[in-house]
């Protein structure tokens, strides 16, 4: 099978993907209590104001009808309109958008440069202080939870110290860069550690296989074996911890976005949720659901690359 | 690592780094534009006239969301558009009405007209000046709207009697009619938008306030700037006001104390007593605007039961609730009006606690047939029903009637609320004008507050009170309600509260009007 053949069978995947996500979001938001006109409209207004704009909604009509409605619209390319903005749901994910993916960019950058040093350290001598350091360091990161993390971070690097903003996205590149370092590290540390222990674990195995003894046989520099052969095959199964982790990154945007201030897509969703604003609580998931499917689209090119067998299989 | 010069590696590369690339690139286009510097002087002035110029940032609850009065009916809205649009009377922070763009109305002898002469003098940010024909078309706006229309239902027409006199016409005595006019919401704009439709307004709203709007980042910042024209000289002493929403209460403290905003609506009372100890920072209360109660579903056998009700009023603990749900910032409630209203009746008072007394008569109801088991619906995350429930429960737990706390999401609890579809509840309330017959029209039109009990006596009692000029009658009718619903105690009172807004030290002038609304007009910076 060829690469382009890889990529097309991969993009097929994504259709089903998409219209699972679209079914599952729909029924979960419509089925839960609350009414968006009433949140629209507030306590004074009578019930005439309510059932008219129950009608311009459409929310009038059966929830199957609803549906239909909007997977009609999606296939237009039209994400729906919110109820609370009355602007396009597409249009207010895009303004909202820089912010969330600086999240996400900034963290995943993060979890590669800690993860991989981290990994190779404690691979280069298992059982040893540095080792024990950073398995202890991995528990830790996944034991603290990220809100609590980050409120600490804040409290004391941003209040205290007054090293770094204490919220906000920050104005221009190193603005940003400053402002978004906190809520990036955040996210980060709680995933750091799974990809540490996966490197770790595949760094040890891949150095005990027959074909390092071969290459050490044959006299290659102990350098040369680590980063040629170990590392290189070591990394298929970390890419795929991480990709599948960028899931776990995403929701984790929603959280961290709330904690530091940042009015990013996650917290458009969550004001979403509770104003029962659905056409944005749809969008949003479905948006959320394609970075994560693209980011393991990329994560499982990049796997082929580095292991050509998966290529052929 | 070497990096293999296999051809498909470069093609990945390449994908990843315009990946990398689009990303950098909205990343940096998404920057906001002009820097939000605190302008003025340093910490510490005192002085309450300030010095002209500087930006203040403002910290709110939740992003505006649509800036056209009649349409809106959330506050942080009509927080800024108030800075854009004035009405033509306002509540002041001593809780008088006092007039804005209206020189004064006069009533005919039957109060069935009112004749409201303008303000002089007066223009719109884009120049145009104000005439009897935009207060026509704004007022049919406000009496038409969805959000509000219940309190302007006396209004059967308003006409321009003269380029600056407007004639309010009514389908009986209404002598209120200056009380409603004060909402922010019945703003005063240009006739037809001034040539905008109502979606364009939204988002570009012009008034004659002494802000107008420079820009709206949705998302991240609305910006005002100094309405050059304005009609009050010398007013505003802000340049300009950039009002954000950080995502969160817990954000947007975290963000007055870093300094990166001046001032913030709202902080959770857990944080107003660390505030007001933070050096460099104060606190700014309004009176009591928000009350809050225990309601009782009278469709519920266990509350139909008189002693029952009687029992609950006599067990809860009305000083532990507020010491401990909400640390202390409200104040142990009486009637169920809020504190600031025109006719409040300070002499209802919430029983003395007996939960001695309490518990023989719920240990009588039973006897007569009830189940003392009952549910506490309350909404999820909020720290302080979280708390105040299980006080709540605590107490009536001690009179012998077991109370199971649910949580549940703000949205879902409202709709329960009104199709009366719940046990008990903790609800709360605000006023957005003095005149109390927001809150008793509210009263009706919420199931008598979502008691789902008998309306029949309010709504005798405030349809004399609204057509009442006499207002020692007045008075004396809005205590009889008052007093109906401690009587009944369907609804039982808790606590009330102020808003409460942060403010950084060197902001002065600042000041709240008696229903909570910023006002900024006198607002700047200190020497």
């Amino acid at each position: 099978m060829t690469y382009a053949h890889f990529i097309g069978r991969r993009l097929l995947h994504v259709i089903p993907v998409v219209f699972g996500v679209t079914f599952v979001v729909f029924w979960l938001i419509h089925l839960v209590p609350g009414d968006p006109a009433r949140t629209a409209l507030g306590f004074h207004a009578t019930p005439q104001a309510i059932a008219h704009l129950h009608h311009e909604w459409g929310l009038d009509q059966s929830l199957p009808a609803q549906y239909i409605n909007y997977l009609g619209r999606l296939i237009r390319g039209d994400l729906g309109t919110s109820f609370r903005f009355q602007d396009s749901a597409g249009a207010l994910i895009v303004e909202r958008l820089p912010v969330t993916l600086w999240l996400i960019g900034y963290s995943a950058f993060l979890i590669s440069l800690i993860a991989g040093p981290l990994a190779l350290l404690a691979a280069s001598k298992p059982g040893a202080m540095r080792d024990r350091l950073v398995r202890i360091f991995s528990i830790a990161g996944l034991g603290i939870p990220g809100f609590w993390l980050g409120l600490i971070l804040i409290q004391y690097i941003a209040i205290e110290a007054r090293i770094l903003p204490a919220a906000g996205f920050g104005e221009g590149f190193m603005g940003h860069v400053e402002s978004m370092f906190l809520p990036s590290l955040t996210i980060a540390v709680g995933i750091i550690p799974l990809v540490v222990r996966s490197l770790r674990a595949e760094v040890l195995k891949v150095a005990d296989s027959e074909f390092v003894v071969t290459a050490r046989a044959k006299g290659l520099s102990e350098r040369r074996i680590r980063l040629r052969h170990v590392l290189r095959n070591a990394l298929p199964p970390s890419v795929t911890i991480l990709t599948i982790n960028i899931g776990f990154l995403v929701g984790g945007t929603v959280v961290i976005e709330r904690v530091y201030g940042l009015g990013g897509v996650g917290d458009l969703m969550l004001t979403a949720i509770n104003a029962r604003d659905f056409p944005i609580v749809q969008a949003v998931t479905l948006f959320f659901a394609l970075i994560v499917i693209v980011i393991n689209f990329f994560g499982d090119l990049l796997q082929a690359l580095l292991d050509p067998r998966l290529e052929t299989q | 690592m070497r990096i293999s010069t296999d051809s498909r590696w470069c093609a990945v590369l390449l994908l990843m780094a315009v990946a990398v690339a689009g990303l950098l690139v909205t990343g940096c286009g998404g920057g906001t534009g002009g820097s939000a510097a605190t302008g003025g002087g340093s910490a510490g002035g005192s002085a309450e006239t300030p010095v002209p110029g500087g930006t203040l940032r403002v910290g709110e609850y939740s992003e505006a969301i649509n800036l056209n009065p009649f349409e809106a009916v959330d506050t942080p809205s009509e927080q800024v558009f108030m800075q854009i649009i004035e009405t033509l009377y306002q509540t002041a922070p001593d809780g008088k009405v006092e007039p804005v763009l209206a020189e004064s109305a006069k009533p005919s002898d039957d109060y069935r007209k009112w004749t409201v002469q303008l303000r002089k003098g007066v223009k719109f940010s884009d120049g145009r000046p104000l005439t009897a024909e935009d207060v026509v078309f704004s007022l049919d706006k406000i009496i038409k709207s969805a959000g509000w229309s219940s309190m302007y239902e006396a209004i059967s027409d308003v006409r321009a009697a003269g380029p600056t006199s407007v004639e309010v016409l009514t389908k009986q005595p209404f002598p209120g009619l200056v009380g409603v006019l004060a909402l922010p919401f019945a703003g005063i704009v240009e006739k037809n938008y001034g040539g905008m439709s109502a979606k364009e307004f939204a988002t570009h709203p012009v008034g004659t306030g002494p802000f107008v709007l420079e820009s709206w980042q949705h998302g991240k910042a609305i910006t005002l700037a100094k309405n050059p024209t304005y009609w009050q000289q010398g007013k505003p002493y802000l340049e300009k006001i950039v009002v954000t929403a950080p995502a969160s209460d817990e954000a947007r403290v975290l963000q007055l104390k870093g300094e990166q905003v001046d001032l913030i609506a709202g902080p959770p009372t857990s944080q107003v007593a660390g505030l007001e100890s933070t050096p460099g920072i104060r606190v700014e209360k309004s009176p009591n605007d928000l009350a809050y109660y225990l309601v009782l579903n009278m469709k519920n056998p266990l509350f139909e039961n008189p002693k029952v009700r009687e029992a609950i009023d006599l067990a809860v603990d009305r000083q532990a609730y507020v010491k401990a749900a909400e640390n202390g910032v409200g104040e142990v409630a009486g009637s169920w009006m809020p504190s600031v209203v025109d006719y409040w009746d300070e002499s209802i008072k919430v029983p003395e606690r007996d939960p001695a007394k309490a518990k023989a008569l719920v240990a009588e109801a039973v006897k007569e047939g009830v189940d003392p088991n009952v549910s506490l619906m309350i909404a999820a995350g909020d720290a302080t029903s979280n708390i105040g429930s299980q006080i709540i429960q605590e107490n009536l737990e001690e009179i012998g009637i077991k109370v199971t706390i649910s949580p549940i999401d703000s949205s879902a609890k409202i709709e329960a609320e009104l199709e009366g579809d719940f046990e008990m509840t903790i609800e709360g309330v605000s006023t957005d004008i003095v005149d109390p017959s927001e809150m008793a029209g509210l009263y009706i039109g919420l199931n008598a507050f979502f008691t789902q009990g008998s309306n029949a006596t309010m709504e005798k009692l405030l349809g004399k009170a609204a057509i009442e000029p006499d207002k020692a009658k007045v008075a004396q009718l809005y205590q009889e309600m008052q007093e109906y619903v401690a009587e009944e105690k369907e609804l039982i009172s808790l606590s009330y509260k102020p808003w409460v807004w942060g403010v950084r030290e060197d902001v002065v002038g600042f000041r709240l009007s008696a229903v909570g609304l910023p006002i900024f007009m006198n607002a700047g910076f200190g020497r």
